[in-house]
């Protein structure tokens, strides 16, 4: 089939000569489509812990007086060796390991699950040293059933103990330490307490989560105007998208799939590279400064997770330290950050 | 009112067939709208004190915010590479604690960097960030 297209710019913008960049909408340029947007919260955990031993033979873990109720959420570290069937939770990247929900709790024993009422894990040896159980981390997880790795952008919007007048792009690690997993069917947001005192245990966390729709199926990248001219006979006619069940013409702005009115991330690029050499560079050749998404999925896990100390860009490439094998998923905009 | 729509197929997909995730727009999904950008530079001190630049939006409500920034002089990290926000990095020796934030009026770009009192000379940060028209808090 031909490609007639069409095309949106920018207000104050000719369609027909400018760069790419000051394009609303371009039928050679994809758009991040969102796919839900969720608001969703967890709790800050209060921190508790005690030694236990495990048995391998009941898959029991004992722990005298432990006070925890089924449901609670664990993980597990070791002076020794770790009992087998268990992991430890790993609060820097690559974020491995597991957390682990109380289930069968007596008053001085417990098993664990890998998902809430699930089964047993397996413990499968006592291991050795001493073994200690923490309350300090809560997982809560979004359902988007894509069945692929998709982007997603996360707000912390902060607490009920510390105020939600603010929102945090992506996290806040600096007052609270939070992670994220995305999976092909869902997003795990890990809530790592303590957090410098300024959110009390229990208190409620809020997020809002933007789920794309978009794979990371390979676009290459495509440049049809590379100038920055300014389109000095255009006439500002516009163009406007409502969402579904809204006026087109009287909705807010907010309320529009589209509008010529603002700029959108329309994609210079996107895919996902797997890292043998390092750092990774993806070369986009835009000659100034993109915006972009940009996650790591460690060697042999399911999920990809935020890195942006591993990850930058510059005129030229997006580049990426990762460990060998991790994979480089991302979005690089036709936007210019400078 | 009857939602009719728009749909707009990738180069070589069929629009009556495909599936959404390979349309180039599709008036069932909305996609983050920019409202406005701001880029500008800020000296750093290294003294683990926070450094805020303020960029007013005045929206009425929190809006979603993407944000990058740059060691311009080369101090700790490329200057030629753009990182995005947020950021920690602890080395012991030089730490960076680096975040964006938004209220109903203002997005924020909070930067601390910490040097345990060796008190080198402040880092000059390029700092962009695009603020959309799309809510960060619902």
């Amino acid at each position: 089939m031909a490609d007639y297209g069409a095309a949106v710019s920018q207000k104050g913008y000719d369609v027909k000569t400018c760069a790419d960049r000051f394009l609303v909408y371009s039928s050679a340029f994809p758009i991040l489509k969102i796919f839900s947007v969720v608001a969703i919260t967890g709790v800050v955990p209060d921190g508790a812990s005690a030694d236990f031993t495990a048995n391998a033979g009941t898959d029991y873990l004992t722990s005298a007086a432990h006070g925890l109720a089924n449901g609670d959420q664990l993980n597990f570290l070791t002076s020794g060796t770790i009992p087998g069937g268990l992991t430890i939770l790993e609060y820097n990247y690559p974020h491995g390991g597991h957390l682990y929900y109380v289930i069968n709790k007596t008053a001085n024993t417990f098993q664990v699950s890998l998902t809430l009422g699930g089964s047993a894990v397996d413990i499968t040896s006592a291991g050795a040293g001493t073994h200690t159980w923490y309350r300090d981390t809560t997982k809560i997880i979004s359902t988007h059933d894509l069945g692929y790795l998709a982007p997603v952008i996360i707000s912390y919007n902060g607490s009920t103990s510390i105020g939600v007048a603010n929102s945090y792009f992506m996290s806040d690690s600096v007052y609270l330490q939070l992670w994220i997993r995305q999976y092909a069917d869902r997003t795990e947001i890990y809530i790592f307490n303590p957090d410098n005192g300024t959110t009390t245990p229990g208190a409620t966390v809020y997020f809002t989560i933007y789920q794309f729709l978009d794979s990371f199926d390979t676009i290459a990248a495509n440049t049809i105007n590379a100038g920055t001219t300014l389109g000095l006979s255009s006439q500002d006619y516009g163009f406007r998208i409502s969402k579904p069940g809204y006026d087109v013409k009287t909705c807010t702005d907010e309320q529009c799939v589209l509008s010529s009115s603002f700029f959108t991330n329309i994609i210079h690029m996107k895919g996902a590279v797997a890292g043998t050499a390092d750092p990774i560079v993806v070369t986009h050749g835009l000659g100034y400064i993109p915006s972009f998404l940009s996650y790591l999925k460690p060697t042999g896990k399911t999920f990809y997770t935020l890195a942006n100390e591993f990850i930058s860009v510059n005129t030229n490439t997006l580049d990426s330290y990762p460990n060998e094998g991790d994979v480089l998923y991302y979005v690089i905009f036709k936007s210019k950050s400078i | 009112m009857s939602d009719y729509g728009l749909r707009i197929s990738k180069t070589g997909v069929d629009v009556k067939t495909g599936a959404d995730k390979d349309m180039v727009l599709t008036s069932k999904y909305s996609v983050l709208k920019g409202s406005a950008s701001a880029t500008g530079v800020e000296a750093v001190p290294r003294t683990a004190v926070d450094k805020i630049v303020t960029i007013p939006h005045g929206l009425g409500y929190i809006p979603m915010v993407q944000a990058y920034w740059n060691d311009r002089d080369g101090d700790s990290w490329n200057p030629n590479n753009w990182y995005p926000f947020p950021l920690v990095s602890i080395s012991g020796i030089l730490d960076f604690y680096f975040s964006a934030y938004a209220d109903a009026t203002n997005v924020y770009l909070k930067m601390a960097i910490d040097d345990y009192g060796a008190l080198g000379a402040n880092i000059d940060i390029r700092y962009t960030a695009y603020i959309f028209i799309d809510k960060g808090k619902l």
